[in-house]
């Protein structure tokens, strides 16, 4: 009889693209539906678009947030450029690395979780980029987009570095002209299956949730607390020694079996009692 | 390679394996210890950058996760490379203990170790620029002015260093440096069984290797990765017979259930067989943290069940009661007695 839960949790991810263009394959492959404040959503994904630039996206990321605290994980999805001529258009990038190009500042998302594709540190600039000299900012990110650095800030303020992901699709080769929706859905399309597995990876929590007592010692600590009439200090320290008892998994039944039989009715005894409770626990 | 160094429940197959990323700093891209990893690690990503802190203590990390992939990072020290011992050792007066931090952070993952609540990050640094710390040893040497005092400095501080020589191959250049360079020893404490990744060095009197044993009732629920007790202890034997002095520590001791009589087997299987001729000393510990690491750490670990024990918080220190304390060494220190001598002896209460 331990009474502790710590089973892993998986909770519902915040998917943030720029465009609706980008967005559609993904609501259409996920059955997302359209929902209040501009959020499209089923129970295991909520999807939002956050139109271009960087502000755009850290605003709208936070909104999303602030709408729902629950994610457990949040994936920035969108078209980049590359400077490297070699990269198939439609290939995908894992960001490790993002620059804010107007702060020169770096930030990092925490890459614990597998995936398929190359990885790529990623410059976030104001502007569309057409001229790769530009690139030269940074020499040792290929590519480029509009928003990330934005997404990752917001998105620290509620979730821990290694929950928050960036995937990119490459779509140009700093050539800025105008794409189709169609164009873009198809790029995307290609990618889609790719794109839901690793949705269902990071739809669950890497560590375990907080342990908690289970209601039924719960309880009987609750008993023992009014009955020895102890001191909130007294009880603070009974459940948390009850809390790593239980994560030790020992048998509670005797020790709670021996207690019925105790009823100290002076303080001095209530606290030799606590004291000695304390102690079985401990042991 | 790197799992070959864990144990392998230590590896979950839906996450990317340990050092599947490397960070190198700008400025540690040219010192050997650099050139060499990267070698070794072909597959690992590489991603370069300005300064390891720009990583390593980034806000809003989750110690807990990352324990389960971590990441190396190369980068070079630029100040402070020797430090003055700490309160929480047992080194007695005729010593004077330093430590250096080459490494921050480790493979293993102990439920008591303070590096969980001293950095914010699992991600291992390791410090490249070694000719930078041997030549502020050498300084240190020349300036200093107590030169009656033996010096033991030791090098596997904030880290387990052996655990991680074949990766790094550092121990291996510190005791290189220290033929040239009389005047001070070293320790290696660890709880590796790699012995092997230096025993082809001529043993000398200047490294002392420590090792830690606990029981496999400890071992099993608190030292997540770390090679069993029995391999360890074989490890010992090992470097012992091949003649290499021996430090011997039972620390933390951790009062589970049927800790005495645990402790006690552990004791007598340890120094059954021990070539006493190369013990130096056995040093036992109870558990002990800084009040604020414990603060970070129970909030950093919260299904360690080590966290919501009764600790006493005196002076800054979270520990066991004095009377605890001293009924845990007291036990141990009279088993110990049973084969080795009150003076090598070293508690910390
Ligand atoms: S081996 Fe030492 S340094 Fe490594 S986790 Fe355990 S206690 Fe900490």
């Amino acid at each position: 009889m331990g009474g502790v839960n710590t089973e892993n949790t998986s909770g519902p991810v915040l998917i943030v693209v720029a465009l609706l263009a980008e967005a559609r394959p993904l609501v259409s492959s996920l059955n997302l539906n359209f929902h209040s404040h501009g959020e499209y959503r089923n129970d295991e994904f909520t999807l939002i678009v956050t139109g271009v630039g960087r502000i755009s996206s850290a605003i709208s990321t936070t909104k999303a947030f602030s709408l729902n605290d629950d994610y457990v994980s949040v994936l920035n999805f969108g078209l980049c450029g590359s400077r490297n001529p070699k990269t198939n258009i439609g290939e995908m990038r894992y960001v490790n690395r993002i620059r804010e190009v107007c702060t020169g500042r770096d930030f990092f998302p925490d890459p614990l979780i597998a995936h398929e594709w190359e990885e790529s540190a990623i410059q976030c600039h104001d502007q569309p980029v057409q001229d790769s000299n530009v690139m030269d900012f940074d020499p040792f990110a290929e590519i480029v987009d509009m928003e990330s650095a934005g997404f990752f800030q917001a998105a620290t303020l509620f979730l821990p570095v290694h929950s928050i992901h960036c995937i990119k699709v490459v779509s140009d080769h700093l050539d800025t002209s105008r794409k189709s929706t169609k164009d873009i859905e198809e790029l995307i399309n290609h990618r889609v299956l790719e794109i839901s597995k690793y949705l269902q990876q990071i739809c669950r929590s890497i560590t375990a949730a907080k342990p908690k007592i289970h209601a039924h010692i719960q309880s009987s600590i609750d008993d023992i607390a009014k009955s020895w009439r102890l001191t909130k200090t007294q009880v603070h320290s009974l459940h948390k020694i009850a809390l790593g008892a239980s994560l030790r998994k020992i048998d509670f039944r005797p020790i709670f079996k021996k207690i019925e039989a105790e009823n100290p009715m002076v303080k001095s005894d209530r606290n030799l009692a606590f004291t000695h409770l304390c102690r079985e626990l401990a042991k | 390679m790197i799992e070959t160094l864990l144990s392998p429940i230590f590896v979950v197959n839906w996450l990317n394996k340990p050092l599947s990323h490397i960070y190198v700093e700008h400025g540690a891209t040219d010192y050997a210890t650099t050139k060499r990893i990267l070698e070794r690690f072909p597959r690992s990503e590489i991603i370069f950058i300005d300064d390891y802190k720009d990583f390593f203590n980034r806000r809003n990390q989750n110690f807990e996760a990352q324990k389960l992939s971590p990441k190396l990072i190369l980068a070079k020290k630029k100040s402070d490379y020797i430090y003055d011992g700490s309160q929480f050792v047992q080194e007695g007066d005729e010593t004077d203990y330093f430590y250096t931090a080459l490494m921050l952070n480790c493979l293993y993952d102990c439920s008591y170790c303070y590096l969980q609540g001293m950095f914010s990050s699992a991600n291992l640094v390791l410090f490249a620029n070694l000719d930078d710390y041997f030549t502020s040893v050498i300084n240190f040497l020349a300036e200093r002015e107590d030169t009656h005092k033996q010096i033991l400095l030791s090098i596997s501080h904030d880290c387990d260093l052996l655990a991680f020589e074949k990766v790094s191959g550092v121990c291996r250049e510190w005791i290189r440096f220290l033929e040239d360079h009389p005047g001070f020893d070293i320790e290696i404490r660890t709880k590796s069984a790699n012995f092997s990744a230096i025993q082809d060095l001529t043993p000398t009197d200047r490294v002392l290797l420590a090792w830690t044993l606990s029981p496999k009732i400890v071992e099993e629920r608190y030292e997540k990765g770390v090679p069993c007790t029995r391999l360890r202890l074989e490890n010992a034997l090992l470097a012992a017979s091949s003649g290499w002095p021996i430090r011997i520590c039972f620390d933390p001791v951790i009062p589970v259930e049927g800790w005495r009589e645990a402790y006690s087997s552990l004791v007598e299987q340890t120094f059954r067989k021990f070539p006493m001729k190369q013990l130096r000393d056995v040093t036992v510990g109870t558990f002990r943290m800084n009040g604020d690491y414990f603060r970070r750490m129970a909030q950093a670990r919260p299904s360690e069940e080590l966290v919501y024990r009764d600790w006493e918080n005196k002076n800054g220190v979270v520990s066991h009661t004095f009377d605890e304390r001293h009924e845990i060494n007291d036990f141990l220190t009279e088993q110990l007695l049973n084969y080795i001598p009150s003076e090598k002896i070293r508690t910390w209460s």
